[in-house]
């Protein structure tokens, strides 16, 4: 770097220059001023490390912000999921149908009688229509309605009574051998 | 020490000598220990937290959930840490789970253990709660774990068919056991790297297996239904003094159950508060079925050629066999009746002497091919096969009373699927409950359909359906289980039920019992009601067909089902 290129025999500018029989004077050439050239250079590498530096930290700074952020956000969206569940729980509750009838009832409300069927092809009306005669079924009623009757108990309903015999039941005085079946668990 | 050379070797030596004794020491740390080092730094940091799979939900035929699982928490402490400070963390935790404060704080200070379980099934938010404000008073000791809760929004319905969760070996019941594999799903994990205040540290080591949730059981049974079933039922076993009941109900064609009903039954949110003994009686109690019976020995022998519905048959007011007088129901004089009026009016003379023709070979063959003795396949846990001897263990009475149903053990579900038979054309499809599942991935599953059998042929099933309509007519033995508008087929049964005291009939009791169908001439709905032990009346028709009628009535308009708008055939009944 401090040396200037020796001019030599093969040197093609030197050659073409002249001073061709002088011997070569070899003498000390000034080194370049090479100063100037190395500031920038020291500026450039700073800039890359103190950039590189600077950008690890603004890096490490946001990924440490996302992470207070997503913590946030996902204690949130935890809380939520918590308050989504609780509704749906009291909806489906709401839904019950035992719950449903109970308010129903408490509405001066009962179940519809029997329906009729208008059928489209025809146009025949099926069905028998009739009121409801108070609860088909029984509700757990904490109506102010007229109180629902149980199902029909056998007493309130003298057609239930039938004039044939009721049912069949075993001769009362053949007492069919017991056998292994005969024994309920 | 003058001597510069000497001086310089000296603390080249002094140096040498720190040096290696440095090098030795992170060679130490580094190669020989480093690795228990790492651990010990990473266990610090390293948080591995299990992922609970969720349970699958079981929904009704519609989707509407009789069982599922809610996020819940489990409220523990570490009492080697929560010791010094117990006092002030229980004034905290009291209130919040509900606690005495004396009680915890004898769990607070439990010695020789470090997991004490405070709570469980605590609401996420109220566990949020008490984290939050310990850390704000800076108590320790106190930790949550994620859990699940199972609700039954429904509370009484189908319980008896839910069951309840398996917690352990040997435990759980119902659906929720026969289907835990499907509905149990595969625990996740995460294992991440936490710094201060459990926030995880981005660039550190972070797995995850994502939890694999259960699948959702889908059921053949109508939520709406199912509860009128268990009101309708509950209100006549009570109004009755009856000791228990069952009502089931099916569509004839599929063999799907749309409601099973147990009376008494419990809140499934309670177990424990069950009634004492099986938890679906409609599947593991066997009863003598009694007149319901008669229908099998009737198709029978239509079957086999041996009578025609017009066959006359004579009733004598009693009948002498093999040491035993066999009566009807009422005393009568000679009759002369039909087969079909055998049926309509429930006649045991007239059945057994249906049955002399039909054979005892035939009359077993029979009741085998309606599932009497096999279990339905409806695949409940606890199902019973009823008892039904072969017939060299026949005694000698029991060859006249099997044909009307007493001396041979069978389950409600066995006698509704009789009925079903029936109803769907002489095809038995298999009972069944399961509709499906639903993957977690929302993609539905179909079950498996059993195979069905060809029992008697259609045009039997259609004598036998008359027959049955007949039973519901004024001349029958229920006219209390007709519907305004529609047609209804069905029978009554009023069976003697033993006395294990004695091993005998008296005093045991009766089984009524009334299955029926409608409509009567395109069966698509059917419902079978059995109560055991009635005491104020004790006939089918009296006791049983009234709650048919309220939960058949009931389930014709859910499932808005029209009247078929024809008019009932007539049916002879008496001969000549």
């Amino acid at each position: 770097m401090s040396m200037a290129p020796m001019p030599g025999p093969a040197g093609g500018r030197g050659h073409r220059q002249g001073s061709v029989r002088r011997s070569p004077q070899l003498t000390v050439v000034a080194p370049r001023r090479q100063r100037a050239a190395r500031v920038p250079f020291a500026l450039v590498v700073l800039l890359v490390i103190g950039g590189g530096l600077i950008g690890l930290l603004l890096l490490n700074t946001v990924l440490a912000q996302d992470a207070f952020v997503l913590h946030d956000l996902q204690r949130r969206s935890v809380i939520l999921g918590d308050r989504q569940q609780q509704l749906q729980e009291t909806v489906v509750r709401e839904e019950a149908p035992s719950v449903l009838a109970g308010r129903a009832a408490a509405l001066g409300m009962v179940p519809g009688g029997s329906p009729l069927f208008l059928r489209l092809p025809d146009g025949k009306i099926l069905g028998k229509p009739r009121a409801s005669r108070g609860l088909a079924v029984a509700m757990p009623a904490p109506a102010p309605t007229p109180a629902p009757t149980p199902t029909v108990t056998p007493s309130a309903n003298p057609s239930a009574k039938p004039s044939s015999n009721p049912s069949a039941k075993p001769g009362a005085t053949s007492k069919p051998t017991p056998t292994p079946s005969g024994t309920r668990r | 020490m003058a001597h510069p050379g000497r001086r310089l070797r000296a603390a080249f030596g002094v140096l040498v000598l720190l040096l290696a004794v440095l090098g030795t020491r992170l060679i130490q740390l580094q190669g020989l220990d480093g690795a228990s080092y790492a651990q010990r730094a990473e266990l610090q940091r390293r948080h591995v937290q299990t992922l609970p799979a969720g349970r699958g939900a079981i929904v009704d035929r519609n989707g509407i959930p009789l069982a599922m699982s809610v996020d819940s928490n489990t409220v523990y402490a570490d009492p080697t840490q929560a010791r010094a400070q117990a006092p002030a963390i229980a004034a905290v935790l009291a209130p919040r789970l509900q606690i005495s404060v004396p009680d915890l704080l004898g769990r607070l200070v439990r010695p020789n253990t470090r997991y004490v379980v405070l709570a469980r099934d605590v609401d996420p938010g109220v566990a949020r709660g008490i984290v939050e404000t310990l850390a704000q008073q800076r108590l320790a000791g106190i930790g949550t774990e994620p859990d699940a809760r199972r609700i039954y929004p429904a509370d009484q319905v189908a319980a008896n068919l839910l069951g309840f969760p398996p917690n352990g070996p040997k435990t759980g019941a119902g659906l929720e056991l026969s289907s835990n594999r499907l509905l149990a799903g595969h625990d996740g994990k995460i294992v991440a790297e936490l710094g201060a205040g459990g926030r995880e540290i981005p660039s550190g080591q972070h797995a995850e297996r994502r939890p694999v949730p259960g699948s959702t059981v889908q059921l053949t049974i109508d939520r709406d239904i199912q509860w009128a079933a268990q009101q309708a039922l509950a209100a006549q076993v009570k109004a009755v003094h009856a000791d228990s009941g069952t009502a089931i109900v099916m569509d004839p064609r599929s063999g799907e159950v749309l409601a099973m009903a147990t009376a008494p039954t419990f809140d499934a949110n309670k177990p424990g508060s069950g009634p004492p003994g099986s938890l679906n009686p409609a599947v593991s109690d066997v009863y003598e079925p009694g007149s319901v019976n008669k229908v099998i020995t009737v198709s029978g022998a239509l079957q086999e050629g041996v009578v025609t519905p017009g066959t006359p048959v004579t009733i004598p007011p009693q009948l002498r066999l093999v040491g035993h007088t066999f009566h009807d129901a009422e005393q009568h004089g000679t009759e002369h009746l039909t087969v079909a009026g055998v049926l309509a009016k429930s006649s045991n003379i007239g059945t057994i002497k249906i049955s002399q023709r039909l054979g005892k070979a035939k009359l077993h063959d029979y009741l085998r091919a309606y599932g009497f003795g096999e279990l339905t396949g409806v695949g409940l846990l606890g199902e019973s096969r009823g008892i039904l001897p072969p017939t060299d263990q026949w005694s000698a009475s029991q060859q006249y009373t099997i044909p009307f149903g007493q001396g041979v053990s069978v389950t409600a579900l066995q006698v509704a699927s009789v009925y079903a038979t029936i109803a769907n054309g002489g095809v038995r499809a298999v009972p069944t409950l399961l509709r499906g599942t639903i993957r977690p991935d929302g993609s539905a599953v179909p079950a498996a359909r059993e195979s069905t059998r060809r029992v008697v042929s259609a045009e039997v099933a259609r004598q036998v359906r008359n027959m049955l309509e007949a039973v519901t007519s004024d001349q029958g033995t229920a006219p209390a289980a007709r519907i305004a508008g529609y047609r209804i087929a069905g029978k009554t049964g009023t069976a003697q039920r033993p006395n294990p005291a004695c091993s005998c009939y008296a005093g045991g009791g009766y089984t009524a019992s009334f299955v029926g169908f409608a409509p009567a001439d395109n069966p698509q709905l059917l419902v079978g009601v059995v109560l055991q032990k009635p005491r104020s009346g004790h006939f089918g028709g009296q006791v049983a067909a009234p709650v048919f009628q309220s939960v058949m009535s009931f389930a014709l308009k859910s499932r808005e089902i029209p009247p078929t708008g024809t008019r009932p055939p007539t049916v002879r009944l008496v001969a000549r």
